[in-house]
């Protein structure tokens, strides 16, 4: 596999985590803040 | 700002910072991978072998390129491959490890010409298991350096049975719970399996089974029993693993 599509998926998937650890401690809450 | 966009943003900007990462960073990493690679083939005494990974697009495959015998060629793959960073590697022009592929698996057990030459490998291997000893500590399959000897003249022997399988059987003595004794053999087995591929054996001819207590060599269960029957044994057979054209199987009938 090519080192860039690698570096892509990696960064990709770093914000995916990222995302979903984000909506787990602030998006599910609905209530207005 | 919708939270669509948001993400849609986010992504964007991680894509962008992938690419500016890798085009600051992609060529430079390459080339240390590769004068690694080079410095360590050097260093083993296999300077014959020059090593180059993926330009265009970067990769880190490597590609081996030089005059080398199979035996150098399997070593310098071993060595590139062991290298962290390295995802693969392979000679170029080659797309199998070069041992795996000669030998002509299939012809040479149903020629006289193949049973020989299994007959005089496993008399070879057997030879070195005669004066010498693989043995573990009680409980563990801790290789030690003894071992690791052993294993050196074991490889060097198996080398020159090109295409031959292998099987590395793993053996322990009766005492203790029978299901731990099956997965410490076949523990036994993995890493001496391990360590022949470390040593340039083509680890698709190497099969690894641990048998546990159930077929000890010596009978009784005093402590000289005991150690023999905590052994590994090697079996010599046809290219395509088969046992039952076993060269020593048919031996002990």
């Amino acid at each position: 596999m090519p080192l860039l599509l690698e570096n892509l998926l990696l960064l990709l998937v770093t914000f995916a985590i990222g995302l979903a650890i984000g909506w787990f401690i602030w998006g599910r809450n609905t209530e207005e803040y | 700002m919708e939270i669509g966009s948001k993400i849609l943003t986010g992504a964007a900007a991680t894509v962008i910072l992938a690419l500016v990462g890798h085009a600051v960073t992609g060529e430079n990493f390459i080339i240390g991978l590769e004068q690694k690679a080079q410095t360590e083939l050097d260093a083993r005494g296999l300077d014959g072998a020059r090593v180059s990974f993926g330009r265009d697009p970067l990769s880190r495959s490597a590609v081996l390129d030089g005059e080398a015998d199979d035996e150098a060629k399997q070593d310098a793959l071993a060595v590139v491959m062991a290298i962290p960073g390295v995802s693969s590697a392979s000679w170029k022009g080659q797309h199998v490890i070069a041992a795996a592929e000669d030998g002509a698996p299939g012809t040479a057990v149903s020629s006289p010409a193949g049973q020989d030459k299994i007959s005089k490998c496993q008399s070879d291997v057997d030879k070195i298991m005669a004066a010498n000893n693989i043995s573990f500590r009680s409980g563990s399959a801790y290789v030690s350096l003894d071992t690791k000897k052993v294993l050196d003249q074991i490889a060097t022997a198996l080398q020159a049975c090109d295409g031959l399988s292998v099987a590395v059987e793993g053996h322990t003595d009766d005492n203790g719970n029978k299901d731990v004794n099956r997965d410490m053999s076949q523990e036994r087995a993995n890493r001496i399996k391990a360590g022949l591929v470390e040593r340039g054996i083509a680890e698709a001819l190497i099969s690894a089974k641990g048998y546990g207590s159930t077929r000890p060599r010596a009978d009784g269960s005093g402590a000289a029993a005991d150690a023999q029957n905590r052994r590994i044994e090697f079996r010599i057979g046809a290219g395509d693993g088969s046992s039952q054209n076993d060269a020593k199987a048919q031996q002990e009938g």
